[in-house]
């Protein structure tokens, strides 16, 4: 099998991951994976640096881009090169180091963006959550249960797999909650009085990469003056336009009754920073600029 | 022969016929050759009624029950991700791993259920490595029918000869076991070395083990979707450890193996509470259908004398020598079952075998046991052998990696052989013993 082949196959193995747990927990699994792959490598001492480096080259051209993951990477990678000639069983115990150190910050970046996130649930809130977004079903939890706050949620399904953890965790915890097709959301506008979102990164030009779908929602919210407000942690933000985010686009033709279909998909949508009404980091609340 | 002798055989080979070339479905075929019976005035309603062996019948159910339950309590899934996880992506642990629980699983599941479990995590974790999946689907769906062999209620071949033959749980486990696995083994040993590239180890790739690392997860997030209610998975397993106790102490009980398994499902469906109408949709009722007209049609055929007939001028030709009496059971029914249904095929060699052994006697149900593992391990020879190859081979091609008949009798035929060529050791061994 080619490289390039082989590549794909893993952007597509992430982009799954990625669609059915959100950026935030494929970021904490990749880094994890890198960990024990590192633990289980066998090979030459030479080939140590090529194979990390080739293996980082990967991660960072994922199709979408993971920002964040790329960001950890990049920082390991730095971290790395005085010592890739220390002999082998230093280097990997070194570079298990600095990649769980990565690992830390992440999740406690994660963990300070979900306790944001608690906060700015109110009493009688009823609140749109339109992403799979880990640290969205734990702030529910942390607000309902640590917080004592009654609050209300309306969870838009787009498919199962999207669907299904976070109203397990809703289901679980007590939380009150409505279920309802994410086309039916103009049912509810009148009544609910938050959105809370996710994002894959922001790009420089001020562009949130989201899941798709969520583009549709946050328009509708904007619409109806429902606040929009984006969840983020700061290592998701890029360097780089939207257009090197590497969205993935695939045409491919789907047989429906005999009726042949020609479809492009895009694997994310992208928001203008301008319908989000407050941008939330570990940090707080961030101006948007 | 009598007229009525000669309408029976027409009617059994236009069945079989319409079976082996799927003119029709199986329990339609069967059931309209019996309602041709009852036409053209062969047999009556009261006879057909005898000849149906509801032993078999209520142990089929009640296995069916138990499993259907015990499915819905994700442990089979549970067990499966955590073989995933436990090979690390490494190919030939995957082969060796997959393999080994695919064939301790269908010792005591039928087959398809099996492969319906294992195969699609055994496809996600292969295509996600960028490795074939059919060779290990193949290895799989050998393994399911091989160790299927091991117990009465493995395979169906084994629930009919057990049933009409009068043959214990503990008997078919004492001989069937060995052949069973060193079969196996020889059988998982036979596609590492004939496809050693495949199964190199990943350890010196370090984007393959991050990406094993990454799909063990997803895989675990996928298969693992049901929330699990331990409680009535405990109550499942605990059910399944009575069934299976109650089958080892058959000669301290006597209960047969049709009231263990039926009285057991009716438990387990009232301590779990399981719908009862989602349960029996679950059971494969066209399979009963197939047992019941195929019972009646061999029925029919050896009360017009033409199994005595077929015994007396094909099998017992073959002489009184044990070796090659032995043999030819083995191999006759090893290939019959490759090419055709190996359900009609035991139901059919069942009173030739007993005529055999009354002109010609074997101590220790060898000529038995020859039957059973030909029936069974035949099944691996061609993509039509066995239910859990064509079922096997659906999945692939939902997967998007659709096998043909020639293909898949290319990888699974030579396994077959060796498979064989070892009973056929392994009887001669169990012969120069008892004889």
């Amino acid at each position: 099998m080619k490289t390039d082949q082989k590549n794909q196959m893993l952007y597509h193995l992430i982009r799954d991951y990625m669609y059915a747990m959100g950026t935030s927990r494929t970021t904490i699994v990749a880094l994890k994976s890198y960990i024990d792959a590192i633990r289980r490598l066998d090979c030459p001492e030479a080939e140590f640096k090529n194979l990390v480096l080739e293996l980082n080259g990967v991660i960072k051209n994922t199709e979408p881009k993971i920002v964040s993951l790329a960001h950890l990477i990049e920082a390991f990678e730095k971290e790395m090169q005085p010592h890739f000639d220390n002999g082998m069983e230093k280097t990997k115990t070194r570079a298990v180091e600095i990649l769980n150190q990565q690992l830390k910050r992440f999740e406690a970046d994660t963990r300070m963006v979900t306790e944001q996130c608690a906060s700015r649930i109110e009493p009688g809130d009823f609140i749109i959550a339109s992403s799979p977004t880990e640290y969205l079903s734990r702030a529910f939890i942390l607000a309902h249960a640590t917080m004592k706050k009654q609050f209300k949620v309306l969870v838009l399904k787009q498919d199962f797999l999207r669907t299904r953890d976070l109203v397990n965790a809703l289901e679980q915890n007590g939380i009150e909650y409505v279920l309802i097709p994410q086309y039916n959301l103009s049912h509810f506008l009148r009544v609910a009085n938050k959105l809370f979102i996710g994002a894959v990164s922001i790009s420089t030009d001020q562009q949130a990469v989201t899941g798709f779908g969520t583009a549709n929602v946050v328009s509708i919210c904007h619409a109806h003056k429902v606040p929009v407000y984006l969840f983020i942690e700061t290592l998701k933000f890029s360097h780089t336009p939207l257009l090197d985010q590497r969205i993935f686009m695939e045409e491919k033709d789907s047989v429906e009754s005999d009726v042949t279909f020609h479809m492009t998909t895009f694997s994310n949508d992208f928001v203008n920073l301008d319908l989000v009404d407050h941008l939330i980091t570990e940090n707080g609340e961030k101006p948007k600029s | 022969m009598t007229t009525a002798a000669l309408i029976s055989i027409a009617v059994f080979v236009a069945v079989y016929a319409a079976i082996s070339f799927e003119w029709l479905n199986k329990a339609v075929a069967g059931v309209l050759g019996v309602m041709a019976l009852f036409i053209l005035g062969v047999i009556d309603e009261q006879a057909a009624a005898r000849y149906i062996d509801f032993e078999t019948i209520m142990l089929l159910v009640g296995m069916m029950g138990i499993v259907a339950v015990l499915k819905k309590s994700g442990f089979f899934t549970i067990l499966t991700v955590r073989i995933a996880k436990l090979t690390g992506g490494q190919p030939l642990r995957i082969l060796i791993l997959f393999c080994a629980l695919t064939a301790v699983l269908s010792a005591f599941l039928d087959n398809v259920t099996t492969v319906l479990i294992m195969v699609p995590i055994i496809i996600e974790l292969t295509r996600g490595m960028g490795l074939d999946p059919k060779i290990y689907v193949v290895a799989l769906a050998m393994a399911s029918n091989l160790g299927g062999t091991a117990t009465l209620i493995g395979d169906p071949p084994n629930i009919i000869i057990g049933s009409k033959v009068g043959l214990t749980f503990n008997q078919f486990a004492i001989y069937l076991f060995v052949p069973v696995v060193i079969s196996t083994v020889a059988v998982i040993a036979y596609f590492w070395i004939t496809n050693r590239e495949s199964f190199k180890s990943i350890d010196d790739n370090l984007t393959k083990l991050f990406s094993v690392q990454l799909l063990i997860e997803k895989i675990e997030f996928d298969f693992l979707a049901v929330k699990i209610d331990r409680a009535f998975l405990l109550k499942s397993i605990i059910c399944l450890g009575i069934a299976l106790l109650l089958f080892v102490t058959h000669t301290i009980t006597h209960l047969s193996p049709g009231v263990v398994a039926l009285s057991v499902a009716m438990i387990l469906f009232i301590i779990t509470r399981m719908e009862i109408e989602h349960v029996l949709l679950e059971v494969e009722w066209s399979t009963l259908m197939f047992f019941a007209g195929l019972f009646i049609l061999v029925g029919a055929m050896e009360e017009k004398g033409v199994i005595e007939w077929v015994a007396r001028n094909i099998f017992l030709r073959a002489g009184s020598d044990p070796y090659v009496m032995t043999l030819m059971v083995l191999w006759v029914s090893g290939i019959a079952s490759g090419l055709i249904d190996n359900i009609p095929f035991t139901i059919t060699m069942i009173p030739i075998v007993r005529m055999m052994l009354e002109a010609h006697p074997i101590p220790h149900h060898i000529l038995w046991w020859a039957l059973s593992l030909g029936a069974c391990f035949g099944g691996n020879l061609t993509l039509i052998g066995a239910s859990a190859n064509i079922v096997s081979a659906g999945i692939l091609k939902k997967y998007g990696y659709p096998i043909s008949f020639s293909e898949y009798t290319r990888k699974s035929a030579p396994g077959t052989i060796l498979s064989l060529v070892i009973c056929s050791l392994v009887l001669i061994i169990y012969l120069r013993i008892f004889l």
